[in-house]
């Protein structure tokens, strides 16, 4: 066939290159088509977390007396509750280091991390040890009934 | 009636030979299954093979051990946190054997990262990596990366204290890598927290999709070493060969053997305790992990919060990582031709300086947070290692 009576210009795309383009591109659409379904099958859905945006009571006002503290799990997160005598503090109590449950050392004044000896203070901030950051304080209410999370 | 009388063949036997020749003959002529077996079984080896040439069969002995045991354990245990630990119990506790089963599944995978080791150690030394073996030791490399994560699923899954703060300390320390670190750990745990979605997975990969990959590798690992042949002993390349059966299976048999009664005396004399059931709340005194991942997670506590713009835990992930990293460049690192120790000078001080450092570690990890008694003298270790506090007593 004469090229100059191709439309697509001097460049001619030949038959088989059509062909390899086009099982190329055939291939590539089946990889997709099984690796999409199977790489977002893999990756975990959305938490149901049966809290959100809800308060949940978590102790009874009495439960708690200073200077102690109590760890419960909320959001499927274990979170510590102090009592500081004046007032109630809720901080996520997984450490920013390597993921141990923080606990309150009462006869220090200070949380403890049992791993690697990391220590913060009551309000979660850093004061030694290897935590990369502080604790996340989590908002806390403390009602007439007892004391609620979220 | 003398001696010769008992041992001519009667007509029953003549029957049975009659038989077997035919199931041969039968199943030579349709799959060559006789020729297979002559073809595997008079493969020439250098007769002076030593003892270490034998770790590679005790490896495969092992893994044997680890897939029937496992297949075992799999009848009674279930893979979800209201029932995993019961499961786990009533195996130890009620089924008819199941301690023995559950011992030797939990030996056997230690003692198979051992065995591992020391295959690979010999293989080394003897700079059997060299051309033509850089692709079959490449293969062992993955090998060795599947058995690890091997042992890290199946520490998990009978939820009790330690391995449910192993895996979660474990799983959280590639969460410090950039960007994909996050990622990979809510893909690692199916979730932020190490839940029931967690056991599903470690259970998937640990019965389902490692035994596939280990089953397919050592397949080809085995193939390329039967299609290169063994090499012989650096220096003596030209000793005699003789046939692999009977002479070297024989050497192979004995140390399997060997390997099965210190697999049997560990089982008895030192069962692994099944402790509290995991709580999420409690983390206990000394999380640490299995022993061959301690050199790690030992390493990573001596680097600072952070280096220069960097979290001084990647950079230390990074740096212990390149270990695997120049296990399997081994090839290219020790690019000379020879295989004696004394042409491999340079490569053989760099290996044995990991070595030190990787056994150091592993010893500096073991003995931290404890107290270590010697000549009535108790000695505590902190987290680094360091020794604390002597008590006198
Ligand atoms: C499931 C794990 C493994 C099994 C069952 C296995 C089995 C074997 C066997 C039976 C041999 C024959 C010679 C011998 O026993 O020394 C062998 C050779 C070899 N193995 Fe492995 N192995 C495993 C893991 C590894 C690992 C982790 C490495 C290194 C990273 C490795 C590297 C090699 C190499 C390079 C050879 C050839 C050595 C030669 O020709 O002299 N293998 N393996
Ligand atoms: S996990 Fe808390 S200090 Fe390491």
């Amino acid at each position: 066939m004469d090229d100059s009576l191709n439309g697509l210009g001097s460049k001619k795309v030949s038959r088989k290159d059509f062909l390899d383009l086009a099982v190329a591109a055939s291939a590539g659409l089946t990889a997709v088509g099984i690796g999409v379904p199977i790489l977002t099958y893999i990756w975990p859905p959305l938490e149901v977390t049966t809290t959100a945006g809800q308060k949940v009571k978590i102790a009874g006002l009495k439960d708690i007396t200073p200077v102690k503290a109590k760890a419960v799990m909320f959001n499927n997160k274990p979170v510590l509750v102090i009592n500081t005598g004046d007032n109630f503090i809720a901080l996520a109590a997984t450490c920013p280091h390597l993921g141990c449950v923080v606990k309150w050392d009462e006869p220090a004044g200070k949380i403890m991390c049992p791993c690697h000896g990391a220590a913060f203070d009551i309000r979660g901030n850093v004061l030694g040890g290897p935590a990369p950051s502080p604790l996340v304080p989590v908002p806390l209410t403390k009602a007439a009934d007892g004391i609620y999370l979220g | 009636m003398s001696y010769l009388d008992l041992v001519q063949p009667t007509a029953g036997d003549r029957l049975a030979v009659r038989a077997l020749k035919a199931t041969a003959r039968f199943l030579e002529d349709r799959i060559r299954l006789v020729s297979l077996v002559d073809f595997l079984a008079s493969k020439p080896v250098p007769h002076d093979l030593n003892w270490a040439y034998t770790l590679g069969s005790v490896c495969l002995f092992l893994l044997a051990n680890q897939i029937v045991t496992g297949v075992l354990l799999a009848l009674y245990y279930r893979p979800a946190i209201s029932e995993a630990y019961e499961s786990v119990r009533h195996i130890e506790e009620e089924v008819t054997c199941g301690w023995l089963v559950r011992q030797l599944h939990a030996w056997g995978a230690n003692l198979m990262i051992l065995a591992l080791c020391f295959h690979m150690a010999r293989v080394l030394w003897y700079g059997s990596y060299k051309k033509p073996r850089e692709i079959n030791w490449l293969i062992g490399v993955g090998l060795l990366l599947a058995t690890l994560t091997f042992g890290f699923t199946g520490y998990l899954l009978p939820w009790d204290q330690l391995s449910y703060w192993a895996s979660k300390v474990g799983t959280e320390i590639p969460g410090a890598l950039p960007v994909i670190g996050s990622v990979l750990v809510k893909v690692m745990r199916g979730g932020e927290e190490i839940t029931g979605a967690t056991v599903g997975r470690f259970y998937t990969l640990h019965t389902l999709v490692l035994p596939g990959i280990v089953l397919g590798l050592v397949f080809l690992h085995l193939a390329i070493m039967r299609y290169h042949g063994i090499t012989a002993l650096p220096g003596k390349e030209h000793s005699r060969k003789v046939p692999f059966f009977p002479h070297h299976v024989m050497k192979d048999a004995i140390s399997i053997y060997l390997t099965l009664a210190v697999l049997y005396v560990l089982v008895v004399v030192s069962p692994w305790k099944l402790h509290e059931k995991a709580d999420a709340l409690v983390t206990p005194e000394g999380v640490k992990p299995e022993w061959y991942f301690l050199w790690m997670y030992q390493f990573i506590k001596y680097f600072p919060q952070q280096i220069g713009f960097m979290s001084g835990k990647v950079v230390g992930i990074v740096l212990s990582s390149g270990v695997f990293g120049l296990l399997a460049l081994a090839p290219v690192l020790d690019f000379g031709e020879g295989r004696l120790i004394q042409q491999r000078k340079l490569f053989m001080s760099l290996a044995l300086a990991v070595l030190l450092g990787v056994l150091s570690l592993t010893v500096l990890g073991y003995i931290c947070e404890r107290d270590i008694s010697l000549l009535g003298t108790t000695i505590h270790f902190d987290i680094k290692g360091f020794p604390e506090k002597v008590t006198g007593k």
